[in-house]
């Protein structure tokens, strides 16, 4: 028998007046309060492919689709995360990879390995140390979001994010990224992709719990013989590398980050900024005292 | 350029929804950086329900139009 919280029995009418109050805790068990950290818990074992995320935070963000097009690429027909793409279904096909067919299915995504993927909004977030407008912020749900009428297009943002998420748009010429929901944050309610999983694949949740939650499962799976199970992104685990100390949207993966489109060890781009500095004060100075020596040398 | 004209029903941060005419489908728009409003000139937009006409161009890639101009139309809201 499925479970219902409590408090959804308060609101037996088909029809609302309103949003329900706290709202979160009845479709995500969970209060979102200001002051503590939410994010997403992504386990691709129990992703099926469906796209109701992809298709919720459009339809919520008010956010445009692509026009038709095939990439040929299995079923992911999105691509990859864009201005106007705020989560992407990743398909990837292993069918006669390793020596196998599509007639073995052995269990747990065998032949289709599919993520959805989102924004990590980082702990210590790149993109948000790259801006120097101050239009990139953390919220006070430990989120990282673009307020677009600060933006102003410099686009600094896109090659220090590590996972390829932050993109310029052509058309309105700010950056744009996944909030996170931020509005529905404000509001009490779950972000509209968590909500939408029908697989409970995407779970929204405060960091701590989630976390907890990622181990458990990473321990059932390899009970149940998946050994290869694990987590990315989580605190102390690989993806939470480089000075990024953790991701607030980490996944549970079963194949090396790589074969997911994820760097394998990601890095914060301020992490090269010294070195590259003093490479450079380093080759000003050479360069400074070849030319000192030439000139020295032209004169005798 | 093409035009059009509706109300502003749903916004969020530079994209908008305009309701137009009777008979016609919703239409989604990016602002384009061009526009003389802002992107926090739009809530105002949605609230007062006044009937706005838009000037926008097709985008190529997406199913959404780029505005370039909103004017707001005398008479009453709508």
């Amino acid at each position: 028998m499925t479970s219902v919280h409590p408090r959804a029995l308060d609101f037996p009418q088909p029809f609302l007046d309103g949003v329900i109050p706290d709202e979160a805790e009845l479709t995500a068990g969970e209060r979102v309060e200001a002051g503590k950290s939410y994010g997403f818990f992504t386990d691709t074992t129990l992703c099926i492919g469906c796209k109701a995320c992809e298709v919720a935070c459009k339809e919520w963000n008010n956010l445009p689709a692509d026009k038709d097009r095939m990439t040929g690429d299995s079923y992911d027909n999105t691509g990859a995360l864009s201005a106007h793409t705020w989560r992407h279904v990743a398909f990837i096909e292993r069918i006669g990879r390793r020596g196998g067919d599509s007639t073995t299915m052995p269990p747990y995504q065998s032949n289709w390995l599919m993520m959805s993927d989102v924004c990590k909004h980082c702990h210590n977030a790149p993109c948000l140390e790259a801006c120097p407008t101050g239009a990139i912020f953390r919220t006070e749900f430990d989120t990282v979001v673009v307020q677009t009428d600060i933006c102003n297009g410099c686009g600094y943002c896109v090659p220090a994010c590590p996972f390829g998420v932050v993109e310029v748009s052509d058309q309105d010429g700010k950056a744009h990224k996944c909030t996170l929901c931020y509005d529905r944050l404000k509001g009490g309610l779950e972000p509209a992709c968590a909500k939408a999983c029908p697989t409970d694949s995407i779970q929204f949740g405060e960091l701590s719990g989630l976390v907890t939650r990622a181990q458990t499962r990473v321990f059932e799976l390899h009970a149940q013989g998946q050994p290869a199970a694990y987590l990315y992104g989580a605190p102390e685990t690989p993806g939470a590398t480089g000075g990024l100390d953790w991701l607030n949207c980490f996944f549970l993966l079963t194949e090396r980050p790589e074969v997911y489109n994820l760097p394998a060890a990601p890095s914060r781009a301020a992490n090269r900024v010294r070195p590259a500095l003093a490479a450079g004060l380093a080759t000003a100075g050479l360069l400074t005292l070849a030319a000192a020596a030439l000139m020295r040398g032209g004169r005798a | 350029m093409k035009r059009i004209t509706g109300i502003v029903t749903i916004v969020q941060e530079s994209r908008f929804r305009l309701d137009p005419t009777p008979q016609r489908a919703p239409m989604l728009f990016l602002l384009s950086p061009d526009a003389p409003v802002e992107p926090q000139d739009l809530p105002a937009l949605a609230e007062t329900r006044r009937r706005v006409e838009v000037h926008y161009t097709e985008d190529a890639s997406l199913i959404a139009a780029i505005a370039h101009d909103i004017r707001e139309l005398p008479g009453r809201p709508g």
